[in-house]
């Protein structure tokens, strides 16, 4: 049995710059779904991106996400996880896609795929920490990833 | 250009990975909203269990008990992820016995808690294969 620790903000927000991959949740008719995908941060947003035909196209712009990352150790029990809670926008301005794809990290913008740009502001986000004595910092995400997010919706 | 390579996984896939990993992400309604929550859990044969406090994840479940749960993990060059729909129940004291044979032990202190029971509906699965000269781009790719 470990302790559970809330993180600051500051360390929320410094794990989420750090990592790329991440799960979007949303509620669609059908009940809530979970979509893996890859991530950046963008003045102070979760960005990422989809296809206007899956759930996130459809169901997740505009619209109340939540947002999040972990990482556990099983072997040491130890873990943490954020989540980033708001509304969701979806990103039109040229000027403002430019810039996001000039910032976009790790991996290159693959142009047509998954055209559609969301961006989910810092609204509320928390964070708890699994187990004492040892800092998250120092064991930052290391997962270079991207998901597909998932198939259309018929 | 790069080309990344999904698989469907087969449902018995799903279940392996499903039953070789200890933790995954809730998503259920509490209120108006949609919640995410890292949990610790067990499969029991076609289903999922874990503990819970008294707490905003129970009140979730009792109150809409259509859930999402996710797990997902990379090996090298490829990255994978299991997706389940489903229902969740909060299960009564004796049926709760089944979380202590399997030796589900929540990482977290609880006080008190309540074993539930999520029932599939549905299991999606998904390998990702990566370019890796994409995934080194420092690499001169």
């Amino acid at each position: 049995m470990v302790e559970s620790f809330e993180l600051s903000r500051a360390e929320c927000e410094t794990l989420l710059r750090a990592g790329v991959a991440g799960r979007v949740a949303l509620a669609a008719p059908d009940g809530p779904h979970i979509v893996p995908i890859n991530y950046s941060v963008v003045d102070a947003a979760i960005v990422f991106r989809t296809s206007t035909s899956s759930v996130l196209g459809t169901h997740g712009r505009d619209a109340m996400l939540v947002f999040e990352i972990d990482q556990f150790d099983y072997e040491y029990q130890h873990g943490w996880s954020v989540v980033v809670q708001g509304r969701s926008e979806v990103v039109l301005d040229p000027a403002e896609l430019a810039h996001i794809r000039r910032v976009w990290s790790p991996r290159p913008w693959a142009s047509g795929d998954r055209p559609l740009v969301v961006r989910l502001p810092f609204g509320r986000v928390t964070g708890r920490r699994l187990g004492g004595g040892w800092d998250p910092l120092h064991q930052l995400p290391v997962r270079r990833t991207l998901f597909y997010d998932e198939t259309p919706q018929r | 250009m790069n080309h990344d390579t999904i698989t469907d996984l087969p449902l018995d896939e799903c279940w392996e990975l499903l039953r070789a990993h200890a933790v995954g992400r809730l998503a259920f309604h509490l209120a108006d909203q949609v919640r995410i929550a890292p949990i610790n859990y067990v499969v029991d044969k076609d289903t999922l269990l874990f503990r819970t406090a008294e707490g905003s994840k129970l009140l979730g479940v009792e109150s809409l008990g259509d859930v999402a749960f996710e797990i997902d993990g990379e090996n090298g060059d490829i990255a994978w992820s299991v997706v389940l729909h489903g229902t969740a129940q909060r299960l009564d004291k004796q049926a709760a016995h089944r979380a202590d044979d399997l030796a589900l032990r929540p990482w977290v202190r609880v006080d008190k808690d309540t074993v539930v029971e999520i029932i599939p509906t549905a299991i999606t699965g998904r390998r990702f294969r990566l370019d890796p000269q994409a995934r080194y781009p420092w690499l001169g790719g």
